[in-house]
């Protein structure tokens, strides 16, 4: 069972061990390689056989959980001394500190919007984007020229929500904690954060930037949070069941195979420093 | 009045101007015994409709006001666009309408017939932004449904 730390405790040695494993799973050939993961983001952002797995619905965390999950999976394949680490955007704010040192995920942008200069993931034969929706084939950021980081106090708004989601169980639902979260409601903690790192991050190809995991691991980790207040059994989930092209809690998560009431309680995979 | 009630009399406003609009249009039409054809499809497309260049790019874009399934091109290229509701805040059953792209998928921009006329527009230009030195590739037509 694998312990995921903040970024900003990671030694040189697991950072060392992070970028490794996930350049090895870039460069695999076929599979569940890294580019995978880019192009079933993409995929998954929209409706999938009528339902809404990934992206604005109920399922917006399970899915990003296992998404995550498999991910750490194939990098554990590679080097199974490897776990996923952590951003936490509220107490790491800066464009320069953790996680974006340069022997970590890189600094900024070159001009605002121009590709990743510092790091290893800088310049395209270091990570060469393959799969996106603009020609760049360097990673790009352009960092705090829109959106803002969420505060303590947003999140604790957001962790003192009790009902985990309400009806109609998409983009317009007006309370719960769930759209709070994702970004469809105030405080929005998950939507905002792919703004202000800008370039890929804001893009449908958002997992082209490593960061990408690290960011939707601190929104697991608060989603964890929520359940240790709240539980981590099926009858926190919403909806229960019944409802029409929404995913309930017995449904299969596509396409990772799994239904939403396995990914609940994770703490047999994983836990969080 | 709060922001619900301001919007909705915006909203409401601006599409009954609309249909005046639209409905002198006919009755020009019928008057003056403008046959259907290219004159009459122009005379039906949405008065919010846009082509020009901004920053050395071509951005048109079209709006589907019936099923939300509005088109915007980058230099001839198809960016994906998606409409969705969002609430206008916590614990209130009023929504407002907004347009994502593949390009700029965690940052809706409001659309609507009043203040907002030209959230389209501006969807294109935060593409043309994003893009800078870049061109759209064929996975920027993401289908959106």
């Amino acid at each position: 069972m694998g312990t995921r730390k903040s970024a900003a405790a990671l030694t040189a040695t697991e950072k060392a061990d992070f970028v490794a494993a996930v350049k090895a799973l870039k460069a695999q050939a076929g599979g569940r390689n890294y580019d995978w993961f880019v192009r079933t983001h993409m995929t998954y952002f929209n409706a999938v056989n009528s339902h809404n797995y990934a992206h604005m619905s109920s399922s917006f965390l399970p899915w990003h959980r296992r998404f995550l999950l498999e991910l750490e999976n194939g990098l554990k394949a590679i080097n199974p001394a490897v776990d996923l680490p952590y951003w936490n955007w509220t107490a790491n704010r800066s464009t320069t500190g953790a996680p974006f040192t340069s022997d970590f995920m890189g600094g900024n942008g070159s001009g605002g919007n121009g590709a990743v200069l510092s790091g290893p993931f800088a310049g395209s034969t270091r990570w060469r984007i393959n799969v996106s929706a603009t020609s760049s084939t360097s990673l790009r950021r352009a960092m705090a020229l829109r959106g803002s980081l969420p505060t303590t106090s947003d999140v604790d708004t957001v962790m003192g929500v009790s009902t985990y989601d309400v009806s109609p169980w998409n983009s317009s639902s007006s309370s719960g904690m769930r759209n709070r979260a994702e970004g469809g409601l105030s405080p929005n903690l998950h939507n905002r954060v792919h703004v202000w790192v800008g370039g890929h991050m804001a893009q449908v190809d958002s997992p082209n930037d490593p960061v990408f995991f690290l960011h939707h691991c601190h929104i697991d980790r608060l989603w964890s949070r929520w359940q240790e207040r709240w539980g981590f059994g099926a009858d926190r989930y919403r909806p229960g069941g019944g409802v029409a092209n929404v995913v309930d809690v017995e449904e299969t998560l596509e396409p990772f195979g799994v239904t939403v009431y396995s990914t609940l309680d994770h703490r047999g995979s994983y836990t969080y420093a | 009045m709060n922001d619900i009630s301001r919007r909705d009399v915006f909203r409401h406003g601006a599409t009954a101007a609309l249909i005046a609009v639209t409905a002198a249009g006919f009755a020009g039409l019928a008057s003056s015994g403008a046959a259907a054809g290219p004159s009459r499809v122009a005379a039906l497309a949405d008065p919010r409709d846009f082509e020009e260049t901004y920053k050395g790019k071509k951005i048109k874009g079209e709006h589907d006001k019936a099923n939300g399934k509005h088109k915007v091109h980058i230099n001839g290229k198809k960016l994906g666009v998606m409409q969705v509701e969002l609430p206008v805040a916590p614990d209130s059953t009023a929504t407002y309408t907004a347009v994502l792209s593949t390009l700029n998928h965690f940052d809706p921009v409001p659309l609507d017939e009043g203040d907002n006329r030209d959230g389209l527009k501006k969807l294109a230009k935060l593409a043309v932004d994003q893009l800078g030195d870049q061109e759209l590739t064929h996975d920027a037509d993401h289908p959106h449904k």
